[in-house]
């Protein structure tokens, strides 16, 4: 079926993938090596595959979780804006910007704050809230249709409202003594990793058997209806994965928004519009932003550290600006 | 093989308060080329998403080969009847040939791949709407009427016996509009393909037309071949305009002006 595929964008898929895969690796052991414990190639490898080291472990057990959170969650949350985008027909949807998000991590921050036991189904009381947002945006967007703006506008709106609740029951943790993390990637562990790993493999799989879905969500309902599918289960199931990822990611390392926003963009751009490349695709190019974000993040004002959220926001809000300028334009 | 039978019976469907269809019972002649012809929002659309599942009536019946509608799965209904709706997206980058293919959807499963079947329905709808040249070309670089022809490509390739189109014309230059039309026709002499279709230009309804449905206000109020129904009267009754009806010995004819 590569006939679906153009040839140039063919042709282009393969180095891609490859520059991209190799990007990684570099950005990896370039993060593993840097930050307030520097080591060197020697020591890194030594520390890791030779002989006890102490510094080595320290960084084993504290930067190598954080690496491998930021390369899960950014990949998790490229494929939720991806998946986001293809079933509101919206290239802005983001579920950081949107509220989806927002309602993850406040269901996530109650659980942290008054059921601390369940904190391995954080997720999956993440999906829950996450879901309801969409929910909430979906039916309040709607007006026989969807239209793109307003769907932005809403969603910021709900979004704000589920920061100041999930502020409130921080604050309210807090005063019980509890603390929260819920935000951000510092004080990550291999428990973190493990559970990550778990949603993110739930999350993914679907994902990728949903890719040719995603394509024919391109054409408009009526002709995929014509084409004898149930658009509307179809479209269940795209959001339903696509809430999932981001409650995955959420739940781990707090509301990242602009992310899944710029890195299906950018792939877009490079590998087209076919999600069965796409996909894949953004999973590795979200990898690499996120964990060059967070890589930056560690690196740019130490000994103090900025969050990924902020790194993104950063560099995501001017891009956020361009694309709704040019669709403004178009 | 054998023409599908479609049938409606008392048909009635409202949006809101709003009755877009009261009653309307007609039926479809097999292998014939029919036209919908009335003025805006009298209707036409609706039937057409009425008789495609896109819409549920409010009350009646949609039969085709004798059997509600209701009770096809869509699945199946899309292997009997295929619709080209008017307002139609693709992503730029989406070759041709690929959009043709989504035709053999209803026809395939998770389980098999593509078969030398889909591949030669494809081949030939390909080469019935004459895009064999463009057929590897990416969507975003085609004319609005080289774009009609590969959605309709698609449609050819669910290979039914029955084709719907909402107006097929609409936003194409005249040419790209006989051109369309004269398609059309081709694929009802040529493929014994039923069509019923929505035009909103009298004289192309009348040309390329065996049957015409005329709807006003949700009413049926003409069906029949074009000579034996349009006259001026009808033309007023159904656009609310008073319009000369003209005919030589081939065709039939009013002047909008």
């Amino acid at each position: 079926m590569s006939a679906g595929v153009s040839g140039k964008r063919a042709a282009r898929a393969v180095p891609a993938f490859v520059i991209l895969a190799v990007a990684i690796v570099c950005l990896l052991l370039f993060s593993m090596k840097s930050g307030s414990i520097s080591l060197s190639w020697g020591e890194l490898l030594r520390g890791l595959f030779v002989e006890y080291d102490a510094r080595v472990a320290a960084v084993y057990d504290l930067r190598f979780p954080r690496v491998l959170i930021s390369l899960m969650s950014g990949a998790v949350l490229s494929c939720s804006g991806l998946l986001f985008q293809a079933v509101l027909k919206n290239p802005l949807a983001d579920p950081g910007i949107i509220g989806i998000s927002g309602g993850a991590s406040f269901a996530a921050s109650v659980v942290a704050a008054f059921f601390p036991s369940l904190y391995f189904s954080a997720p999956a009381f993440a999906f829950v809230g996450g879901a309801l947002a969409f929910l909430l945006i979906y039916s309040l967007s709607w007006r026989g249709g969807l239209d793109p703006v307003r769907i932005i506008l809403i969603g910021v709106a709900v979004s704000a409202v589920f920061a100041g609740l999930s502020a409130v029951v921080g604050g309210i943790g807090n005063a019980s003594g509890v603390s929260l993390t819920v935000s951000g990637l510092s004080q990550r562990t291999w428990s973190d990793v493990r559970l990550l790993c778990v949603y993110a493999a739930a999350g993914l799989a679907p994902a990728a058997a949903l890719a040719p879905a995603c394509n024919l969500m391109a054409l408009e309902d009526k002709a995929v209806r014509g084409l004898g599918v149930n658009v509307d289960v179809l479209r269940a199931c795209i959001s339903g994965v696509a809430v999932l990822l981001a409650a995955a990611a959420t739940a781990i390392v707090g509301v990242i928004g602009f992310l899944a926003l710029i890195v299906p963009h950018i792939a877009r751009r490079i590998i087209g519009s076919d999600h069965r490349l796409l996909l894949p695709f953004s999973a590795l190019l979200g990898a690499f932003v996120l964990l060059a974000a967070d890589t930056i993040g560690r690196l740019l004002i130490a000994p103090h550290e900025l969050s990924a959220a902020v790194v993104m926001s950063v560099f995501g809000g001017p891009f956020f600006i361009a694309l709704l300028r040019r669709r403004a334009r178009s | 093989m054998t023409a599908e039978m479609l049938s409606i019976e008392e048909l009635s469907f409202s949006y809101g308060d709003n009755r877009v269809l009261d009653c309307v019972s007609l039926d479809i002649k097999p292998g014939t080329v029919t036209a919908l012809m009335g003025a805006n929002a009298c209707g036409k659309t609706t039937l057409l998403n009425l008789m495609t599942k896109n819409l549920k009536p409010d009350a009646g019946r949609v039969l085709l080969g004798g059997r509600d509608i209701a009770g096809i799965k869509l699945r199946e209904l899309a292997r009997r009847a295929a619709i080209v709706h008017q307002k139609n997206s693709a992503p730029d980058d989406l070759i041709v040939k690929k959009l043709v293919a989504y035709g053999r959807i209803p026809h395939s499963s998770m389980l098999r791949g593509k078969t030398g079947l889909d591949d030669e329905r494809i081949a030939q709808a390909i080469e019935a709407t004459g895009i064999a040249d463009i057929a590897e070309r990416p969507m975003g670089s085609l004319s609005g009427g080289q774009r009609q022809r590969a959605f309709i490509a698609m449609a050819l390739a669910q290979d039914t016996r029955l084709l719907f189109l909402d107006e097929p014309t609409t936003f194409l230059d005249v040419r790209y509009q006989v051109e369309i039309l004269r398609l059309i026709r081709s694929l009802n002499v040529e493929r014994g393909i039923t069509i019923v279709m929505v035009l909103h230009d009298i004289n192309q309804a009348l040309a390329y037309s065996d049957e015409v449905i005329g709807l006003r206000n949700g009413k049926i109020l003409a069906q029949g071949s074009p000579r034996e129904v349009i006259d001026s009267d009808m033309i007023f009754s159904l656009y609310g305009i008073r319009l000369d009806v003209k005919t030589d010995g081939q065709h039939m004819w009013v002047l909008p002006v």
